[in-house]
């Protein structure tokens, strides 16, 4: 017996059809999911021509792995791991250019005073992405998971394939450090 | 006054109603699938790196296996006379 939340309907349809080489039925799969990537990609990068990359690398490599994907769970969960996995992988890349980014410590200060009321949606997650990018790649993840994701630890655990421990534990050390470097940046 | 992680929590709070642009990325992903674009994994040179790593570790284990059968009591060229004697 199937369980309930397993892949069903249309969605199992087109991953038979796409892996039988039906490349309009992987474009109904994108075109049904994208929306619900492209946002989780934004978290990550706000760099317009990067995040439409790092989207097309996400449903690229679901392609690539399409074989492995079992049906147990719906698509989407199967996409969001392979969305984790694929922007884990460009942060590491790109490790050394985090550092060269100022931290806006006096953004951020404000933003206590203004948050409630002038702080728009965007400014709010502009100088939030600011922040996390001085973070090393593991922290920025589990942070951006747990408060812009809303993830449990459960689900964080799922989505990065650690361990329920070690996303405590992580988000214990990323904490921690974005208190000290926030203070460091206050010290300067 | 609000510690830094009720701040973070409540600009993650704000930014979550962020309106993200929209995108249809359907047709350049099957272009690239066409193309055979895949994404560029850093795992590559890795996997070559460990690839010439496990050639060099069954070379030495090959001579570290050969060298374990060459290998004879340093005592015996010395002993080996004496034992002869005895008899």
């Amino acid at each position: 017996m199937r369980p309930a939340d397993a892949c069903d309907g249309p969605d199992r349809n087109d991953v038979r059809d796409s892996l039988g080489g039906d490349g309009e039925a992987y474009a109904r799969i994108v075109r049904r999911y994208q929306d619900s990537i492209a946002p989780y990609m934004w978290r990550f990068t706000r760099d317009r021509a990067q995040w439409e990359e790092l989207v097309q690398d996400v449903f690229v490599e679901a392609y690539l792995s399409l074989r492995s994907f079992r049906g147990r769970a719906p698509l989407l969960h199967w996409l969001r791991k392979i969305a984790t996995r694929v922007v884990f992988r460009w942060w590491k890349q790109r490790a050394r250019q985090r550092m060269m980014v100022a931290l806006p410590i006096d953004e951020w200060d404000q933003a206590a005073v203004e948050v409630d009321a002038t702080t728009g949606d965007e400014d709010a997650g502009a100088l939030l992405h600011a922040v996390l990018t001085r973070l090393p790649v593991r922290d920025r993840l589990v942070l951006t998971l747990i408060y812009l994701e809303e993830c449990s630890v459960a689900q964080a655990a799922q989505l990065t394939g650690w361990s329920q421990t070690m996303v405590k534990v992580q988000a214990y050390r990323a904490r921690t450090k974005l208190k000290r470097l926030l203070e460091q940046a206050r010290a300067q | 006054m609000m510690n830094d992680l009720e701040k973070l929590a409540l600009l993650a709070a704000r930014a979550r109603r962020e309106a993200v642009p929209h995108v249809d990325v359907s047709a350049c992903v099957l272009a690239r699938l066409r193309r055979g674009d895949e994404p560029s994994l850093p795992g590559w040179p890795l996997l070559a790196v460990s690839g010439l790593s496990a050639v060099a570790a069954s070379i030495v284990l090959f001579v570290a296996v050969q060298g374990w059968f060459a290998l004879g009591d340093p005592l015996a060229s010395l002993l080996s006379p004496l034992t002869m004697v005895m008899l």
